[in-house]
């Protein structure tokens, strides 16, 4: 222990509270080292004099002009108007509630909104791409080589209700192209439903002048009158005079001219 | 004594009917046979992998003029006779393409074996009629005026004829893909199963539906303008595959098998 460690301790010393070897050895060093001993002396006074210090009691006058001049302040002080709060009308908060409440539902009805939008965004374009899907293999089953696979896709056209163009056309195709006279035949029936559409109509007229099997030039004959299309009247009139032309369809025809005047 | 010549008779005709050349062609890596003739094709189901063309004896060849033409190759204006039977034989990717290269009047008609599984177009041109027997892939048939005799089939089968008559009856009934019969003038006649699904479409234009089936014909709706097609949908045993049987001025008749 040097010098300036027993100066730290020499409070503890004095107060008695350090173990005894700590003690012992201050008590030996203080015995020996003079400059220490001083300090020792010095504070040892230093304690004495502040335990031997009578505490000072303020006078009773001291305690009375102190709650005096508490109540003089307190009379300086201005008055304190307490805050009312403001008188409300009553439909006001009506209003107010209303109002919260009908943002918080339109809040509400905005959300469901545009949720019911995104789904039924994605809703059509599942539909869309389902649609899409189905055309596309239709379209690759009509250009089969089998011929009731041909027939199959025409047919299937028939559960579609507003076929796109690329369809009608593929239909169109087999219509007047196919090699196989049922398969023109039945796409002559499946676009007997669509006949609302120009190209549709058009094709049929023409196909009146191309072909020449006498069953689907019946067929095609019904499809016209039915839809009471005029403009079939001429190639209709051109196959009564074709020699090769059978009877009975010479016959179906004078029955369609009959109705289309 | 007479029997025995009868006997003899028959035995001579079975002789002569094996002496006939038959054409033999493998039919590996072979999907579909594609037959183009004038006269009748009589096609039926053979044990082997194989094509066999018989029974195409020549009608005007009679020994000496067989004799005349021994060392000459005959020419045909339609194409190339690969087969030494007036038949020229091509083949194209996985199909097998027979054409008859002999005048009708002189071939009278040609019988054929194939594996039943094997797909078959037949096109017996302006006069000659089809049988079929127990093909049970696809059947694709076309002919002018020749009838159409179609047994032990399973579909599909895709028929037109311009004046024939179509007379099939069926085995069980292979719903992938429908069957459609059209005749101009002629008669359909189709015999199914009782038990068969299908979705049918009957249609003569001007003849008559016939059937022994028990079904409810679905009604036209509205006002139906004179000539309007008078087309019978309904379903059979809760519906399946289509079969349409359809006649301008013949009937339609349909059967229980």
């Amino acid at each position: 222990m040097n010098c300036t460690d027993i100066e730290n301790k020499l409070v503890d010393y004095i107060d008695g509270v350090l173990s005894e070897n700590e003690t012992k050895t201050i008590n030996k060093h203080i015995e020996s080292c003079s400059s220490c001993k001083n300090v020792f002396n010095e504070t040892n006074e230093l304690i004495n004099a502040f335990t031997n210090e009578t505490v000072a009691q303020p006078t009773s006058n001291l305690k009375t002009s102190f709650e005096e001049m508490l109540a003089q302040e307190k009379k300086k002080q201005p008055k304190v108007i307490a805050l009312q709060p403001a008188k409300r009308n009553s439909y006001k908060s009506v209003l107010q509630i209303a109002a919260s409440v009908a943002i918080l539902f339109t809040g509400y009805l905005l959300g469901g909104y545009q949720e019911s939008q995104n789904s039924q965004k994605e809703i059509a374009t599942y539909q869309t791409e389902q649609k899409q899907l189905k055309e596309n293999m239709l379209l690759a089953m009509i250009d089969n080589s089998s011929p009731s696979t041909r027939i199959k896709a025409v047919n299937y056209t028939e559960e579609l209700t507003t076929p796109d163009t690329k369809i009608l056309e593929a239909l169109i195709d087999r219509m007047h192209n196919d090699s196989n006279s049922n398969v023109r035949l039945s796409a002559a029936e499946a676009l007997s439903k669509f006949t609302d559409s120009e190209l549709v109509k058009t094709s049929l007229i023409q196909t009146l002048t191309t072909e020449k099997n006498p069953s689907i030039q019946v067929e095609v004959i019904q499809i016209l009158v039915q839809i009471q299309e005029k403009r079939a009247l001429d190639p209709m009139k051109k196959i009564l005079e074709q020699p090769e032309a059978p009877d009975y369809l010479k016959t179906q025809v004078n029955i369609g001219i009959a109705q289309l005047i | 004594m007479k029997t025995l010549k009868i006997t003899l008779f028959l035995f001579l005709c079975t002789f002569i009917a094996q002496a006939q050349e038959t054409y033999k062609h493998s039919l590996s890596g072979i999907k579909k046979v594609k037959f183009y003739t004038d006269t009748s094709i009589d096609l039926t189901v053979g044990s082997s992998n194989e094509l066999v063309i018989s029974g195409s004896k020549n009608s005007y060849q009679n020994k000496s003029r067989k004799e005349k033409s021994k060392g000459l190759k005959a020419l045909y204006s339609n194409g190339n006779d690969n087969t030494g039977k007036g038949f020229e034989v091509t083949k194209d990717g996985s199909t097998l393409i027979v054409k008859d290269l002999e005048s009708f009047m002189k071939r009278s008609g040609f019988k054929v074996q194939l594996p039943k599984g094997i797909d078959v177009y037949l096109n017996a041109g302006n006069l000659g009629h089809v049988k079929v027997d127990g093909i049970t892939s696809e059947i694709e048939i076309k002919t002018n005026i020749g009838d159409i005799d179609l047994v032990n089939i399973n579909g599909p089968a895709t028929v037109s004829t311009n004046t024939g008559t179509i007379t099939a009856v069926f085995s069980t009934i292979n719903q992938s893909n429908p069957i459609s019969f059209s005749t101009a003038t002629g008669d359909v006649d189709v015999s199914i199963a009782s038990n068969t699904k299908a979705n049918l479409s009957l249609k003569s234009t001007i003849g008559t539906v016939y059937t022994d089936f028990n079904f409810k014909v679905k009604k036209s709706k509205g006002l139906s303008p004179v000539g309007n097609p008078r087309k019978i949908s309904t379903e059979l045993n809760n519906g399946g595959v289509l079969i349409s049987l359809k006649s301008t001025t013949g009937n339609v008749y349909l059967r229980k098998k």
